[in-house]
């Protein structure tokens, strides 16, 4: 007393109107229906002893819609130092946290996140961008003459990827620090572990800059990070 | 008509149907029955023509559906601040918290991931650790982390650090237990194997990886074979 389980092709051509149907229509839409129970819910069809369909995950590997995972990686110290930067020279990229004491300088290596989404494409802007990144800054008023312009980006290690390039100004001006949050939506990301490095680069003199929040969010239902749809919801809604 | 909609699972068996013979009621109200309890447990809602839900809807959680990795579960990331300490002038030969409350962290892991699934699951965690060895040989560095509810620990990730260096790197920690999923506590614990040593541990990136869901019952579907086929 089998229960058959098999994802087979299911074409108009095999039914024809007022006609009984044959046992392979009828063969194929039952292990269909078993297949499908497997697949959604991971465990054995009703009536069959093992399970002989792998159920979906939503991750590329085992199928269904690429889930974005919210926020993967969060960091920062309140109102302490979190990662100190200080050019050695202008126009120039450098580590977010080149300034901190040595023994907390982190090589490139600023911090990892485990991701689900697909970036494609060669280069930003992507075909498909699913990660945005929020990071805070703190801008100490700076020696020199005239207005600093502080390039930032996102160095995804692992894939040798970068994000898009924001700028912000260090004004010259004023007295206190001022702070100032940059959103990057153009993160690079594979599934599994990826290294990243936050840069920054100035015009000219050597502009201090802290860097004291920074959050990583897989981008939920917005720019793409489902790797692939059509669009269609499983109700047939918008 | 008034529309009679029902939505569950009965079994669909090859005895149902017969070669050369109509299919029969029972097979087609089978698969009515059937798809309209797949079409429930797909989407949450009533079967179409359907007064009421009565399949509830998978949820990747405890309401069915293959566990979801979560990616980041908990951690932290002190960047330049001092993050977890620990020093000793002596060897910490059995790794110690590295605070006096406990847990350190705490992290909510999908219900459905528990160690009442074969494996069971674990967690993988990368530390930025600051390790000293002011010590006069070269010490062996430890990093475990402790689930408080089950009282088991991770693999212990060890790293050796010569005498007179501090070293400054990225581990990863593989094996950290789930207990009964959901809300869990957990600690972080070191030692080292030489005299005057320190740690200074300023990011903890805790996560539900692919791996902690990987164990399978099933065989994964491959159309071009159709290898799943009895």
């Amino acid at each position: 007393m089998s229960v058959y389980r098999w994802f087979s092709e299911l074409v108009n051509e095999m039914v024809e109107g007022n006609q009984w149907l044959d046992t392979e229509v009828l063969f194929r839409a039952t292990s269909q229906a078993n297949a499908l129970y497997e697949f959604i819910f991971d465990k054995a069809a009703p009536g069959a002893t093992s399970q002989a369909i792998q159920g979906h995950d939503h991750t590329s590997t085992q199928g269904g819609r690429t889930c974005a995972r919210g926020t993967v990686y969060s960091g920062g110290a309140g109102q302490d130092q979190f990662f100190k930067w200080e050019p050695s020279a202008a126009t120039t990229w450098y580590s977010a946290d080149n300034a901190n004491s040595s023994s907390k300088q982190r090589s490139g290596s600023l911090f990892w996140a485990y991701c689900s989404g697909t970036t494609t494409g060669a280069s930003s802007p992507y075909t498909t961008p699913v990660a945005w990144l929020h990071v805070r800054v703190l801008k100490p008023v700076p020696g020199g003459a005239g207005n600093k312009t502080v390039s930032a980006r996102i160095n995804n290690v692992t894939l040798s990827k970068y994000s898009e390039t924001k700028t912000f100004t260090v004004a010259a001006g004023g007295s206190d620090p001022v702070s100032e949050s940059l959103d990057f939506v153009e993160v690079p990301i594979q599934p599994g572990w990826n290294e990243f490095d936050i840069e920054y680069q100035t015009d000219k003199d050597s502009p201090v800059v802290y860097t004291t929040h920074i959050c990583l969010m897989e981008a939920a239902d917005e720019d793409g990070c489902y790797e692939s749809s059509t669009g269609v919801s499983p109700l047939g809604g918008v | 008509m008034m529309g009679f909609v029902t939505s569950g699972w009965q079994a669909i068996k090859w005895n149902l149907y017969k070669i050369g013979r109509p299919g029969r009621f029972v097979l087609a109200s089978s698969l009515f029955h059937n798809l309209n309890g797949l079409f429930e447990g797909l989407t949450g809602s009533p079967a179409p023509g359907a007064g009421a839900q009565t399949v509830a809807g998978h949820d990747h959680s405890l309401q069915g559906g293959r566990p979801i990795y979560r990616s980041f579960v908990g951690g932290f990331d002190t960047g330049e601040t001092v993050g977890y300490l620990l020093s000793d002038a002596g060897a910490v030969a059995t790794p110690i918290s590295l605070t006096d409350k406990s847990p350190a962290i705490r992290c909510y892991i999908n219900p459905a991931i528990n160690d009442q699934l074969s494996g069971p699951p674990t967690l993988t965690a990368k530390l930025f650790v600051v390790m000293t060895n002011a010590g006069g040989t070269s010490s062996d560095f430890k990093f475990v982390i402790r689930n408080v509810e089950g009282g088991s620990n991770s693999t212990t990730t060890t790293e050796t650090v010569a005498s007179g260096v501090t070293s400054s790197k990225w581990v990863e920690i593989s094996g950290i237990p789930v207990a009964s999923g959901g809300w869990q506590g957990y600690d972080l614990l070191a030692g080292w194997t030489g005299a005057g040593g320190a740690v200074n541990v300023t990011a903890c990136i805790m996560a539900e990886t692919s791996g902690t869901v990987a164990a399978s019952t099933g065989a994964k579907y491959d159309s071009a074979s159709a290898t799943t086929r009895p």
